[in-house]
This record gives C-alpha cells, sequence and structure tokens, in this order.
C-alpha cells in the first residue's frame, strides 16, 4: 500500500510516465489525492517534462559539418582492411603490369623476327600506348578511394556544377552535391570566390 | 539488437566515406543538440561534435557489432563535450566566430533562453539524464549504458532532474 508511507522517486517517476496501470495506479492516484507534498512533487516533475519536450531541436551548422571532412584523416591507424582488393584498385596493379609485358613480349619477338623496327615495333609502341592511357585513366579511379576534401557554396548544384564546367573543371552533379575531378581545391575557391557560403556541397575527388 | 545504422557502420568500418558521411547526416544534428544543452554554448558544442566525429571515424573498426551505434557515438560526444569544457576552462581566450551564421545565431538564441539557464544550473549528474531522456528521446538502457549507472538509478536522475529545473523554472504551478 501507498497511502500510508510515501511512494519511492521510481514509483512516482513509473506514475508519471505512465508506466504504472491497473490496481498499483489506483493506489498511487489514491495517495496522491490525500498527500500534497507528493501531489506537488508530480507536477514539479510533469512541469520540468513540458519544458524539456518543448527544447528545439539545434542544428550544427554547414562549416561545422564540412569541417569535420576536411579534418578527417586520410588513413585510420590500425585500420580494418578490406577483404578483398576491388575490381578498380586491382585494374591499376594489373594494367601497369600487362602494359610491361606487353613491350617485353613485342621487343622479343621483334629481335625474334629479326625485324629490326619494322611494323612488330610500331604495334608494340602502339599497345605501349594504349597501356599507358589505361594507367592514366586509373589513376584518378585509384586516388579517389583515397579521399576527398569538400568546401559549401551558395547556390543549387546544377548551377554551381554548370559554373564549374564553364570554368573548364570537370564537374558533376551527383546526387546533391557537386563532384569536381583533376582540381585542387584552392583552384575550386578561386573558380567561386564569386559565391557565397551556403547549402551546396562541392567534393574534390583527389 | 537491431541497430538501424548497421549495414552504413559495416561499410564504413571497412574504410567507405560516403557511408561514413551517411551516418555523419544522420547523427549530427543530435549530437549537436546534446552537446550544446550539456556545454551551454554553440561554440563549444560545435567544436565537441567536430572532434567527436573524428575520434568516432578512427575508433570505427573497433566498434563492437551488437551494440547501438548512435549510443556510442553519443559517448564519444559526451567524451568530446568534456574535454572541450576542461579546454575552454584553460584557456582564456575566447574564439571569435570568422562570420555570422544563420545556424549559430538560432542556437545562440535558443541557448540563452531560460530553459538552458535553468539546464546550466542542475549538476551534471542530472543535466545529461534529462538532455538525454527528454530532448533526444534515449531509452533508459541506453542511458544507463551512457551514464554507467543503473536504470534505476537514471529514472532517479530523471525525477530530481526535472524536479529542479521545473523549480528554476517556476514552473510547477502551471501545470496543476
Amino acid at each position: 500500500m501507498v497511502t500510508g508511507t510515501h511512494p519511492n522517486e521510481i514509483e512516482l517517476f513509473d506514475y508519471v510516465e505512465g508506466d504504472v496501470t491497473g490496481d498499483r495506479r489506483a493506489q498511487l492516484e489514491a495517495h496522491l489525492a490525500s498527500c500534497a507534498e507528493c501531489a506537488e512533487h508530480v507536477a514539479r516533475v510533469t512541469a520540468g517534462r513540458e519544458s524539456l519536450r518543448a527544447a528545439q531541436f539545434l542544428q550544427l551548422p554547414p562549416r561545422r559539418r564540412e569541417a569535420i571532412f576536411l579534418n578527417l584523416p586520410e588513413q585510420r591507424r590500425g585500420a580494418a582492411r578490406s577483404p578483398a582488393m576491388s575490381p578498380k584498385r586491382l585494374l591499376a596493379v594489373l594494367t601497369p603490369i600487362a602494359a610491361v609485358i606487353a613491350v617485353v613480349v613485342a621487343l622479343v619477338s621483334t629481335t625474334g623476327n629479326g625485324n629490326p623496327g619494322g611494323e612488330a615495333a610500331a604495334t608494340s609502341a602502339g599497345g605501349g600506348t594504349t597501356g599507358g592511357t589505361a594507367m592514366k585513366e586509373s589513376a584518378p579511379a585509384d586516388q579517389s578511394a583515397k579521399g576527398y576534401s569538400a568546401l559549401l557554396v551558395a547556390g543549387s548544384a546544377d548551377q554551381v556544377a554548370a559554373e564549374l564546367r564553364q570554368k573548364g573543371f570537370d564537374a558533376r552533379v551527383v546526387g546533391k552535391r557537386v563532384e569536381v575531378r583533376n582540381a585542387t581545391r584552392a583552384q575550386v575557391e578561386r573558380a567561386l570566390a564569386n559565391r557565397r557560403s551556403g547549402g551546396v556541397r562541392i567534393v574534390i575527388v583527389k | 539488437m537491431d541497430d538501424p545504422d548497421g549495414q552504413l557502420v559495416k561499410r564504413a568500418q571497412h574504410g567507405d566515406r560516403w557511408a561514413f558521411e551517411e551516418l555523419v547526416d544522420r547523427h549530427q544534428h543530435r549530437m549537436f543538440t546534446l552537446a550544446a544543452r550539456v556545454l551551454g554554448s554553440p561554440d563549444d558544442a560545435g567544436d565537441a561534435v567536430q572532434e567527436a566525429f573524428i575520434r568516432a571515424w578512427l575508433a570505427l573498426p573497433n566498434f563492437r557489432r551488437g551494440a547501438r551505434f548512435s549510443t556510442w557515438l553519443y559517448r564519444i560526444c559526451l567524451n568530446s563535450a568534456y574535454d572541450v569544457r576542461s579546454k575552454a576552462r584553460r584557456s582564456e581566450a575566447v574564439e571569435e566566430l570568422d562570420f555570422a551564421d544563420p545556424h549559430d545565431e538560432f542556437a545562440r538564441q535558443e541557448l540563452s533562453g531560460e530553459l538552458q539557464q535553468a539546464l546550466n544550473e542542475l549538476d551534471e549528474e542530472y543535466r545529461v539524464p534529462v538532455v538525454l531522456y527528454d530532448v533526444l528521446g534515449c531509452s533508459y538502457r541506453e542511458i544507463a549504458e551512457l551514464t554507467g549507472v543503473p536504470e534505476g538509478t537514471v529514472k532517479s536522475r530523471i525525477f530530481r532532474g526535472r524536479s529542479r529545473l521545473a523549480e528554476r523554472l517556476g514552473t510547477a504551478a502551471g501545470s496543476n
């Protein structure tokens, strides 16, 4: 029974939260009807709850969010290793090896044929060029895995991407952000110096 | 425990920054609210949240499955908040903001109100549980895990925290 003795804080808290039902709730209500001290306590706790629940959620300023990503370390100490090499990374590793093998094979076959600097050499050089191109293409893909830095500017993502493309940047809209490749943060900042800070996130893929 | 962040956490643990970015987007405002309500300063709260996310990124490989990611993040956020506060106490210098930001202004107004003044006057052991429970909607179990006390103690602290807050706000009479 709680009418004779005061219920403890946890009982009163459960009552306020609606976690007490049935006979127990009726007993507590009977006690509160006759005990001004407990009734006042419950009133205060209920009022405190209402004040807290009316509190506004606060928003992290966008520049703070940006700062998180700018300061995120590229490498994690003791980071979990990828279970397997990604296809992009595998391609990036294998392509130069393939190119070297192609050149060696071409040179050997040229020597073997006794053809000094003829068509075979030209073909192998062509193969080498192809390999070289592939290496260049794979480099950004490899680097993109390492990380990025970001900044925030005003306007819409489409407008910002269009302006950057107009100024010669490799920029595209991805989701709500703009991805810029083959550029530095300083270059992009200079190009967008006319824009104020805002909600469009620009990711510079290194 | 089925953690709604589970898949993203798994990817982020393997170094996927995009997944981590999604996690930041999901939790940034709750983290900021927690830090701001505990510290009472938007600038210090911003510092604490920045630091907390960087610490979280570094510690992610050690995050154990089965724990709730948000609870783990809040723990880091609270630790960062305490560190920021102790640094701020040691330092006399006051850092001014580079430029006005509407978000800062809103937070500043919100944190200069009566509620925050009353929260600032509460002892830490009451302030943290009431913010976690009534503002962020954490469960008793989460708060118990975060604060390292039994669930019964959590309820008792929320009870007393609310009561003291209402006394300072002078709102108890209005609720009768």
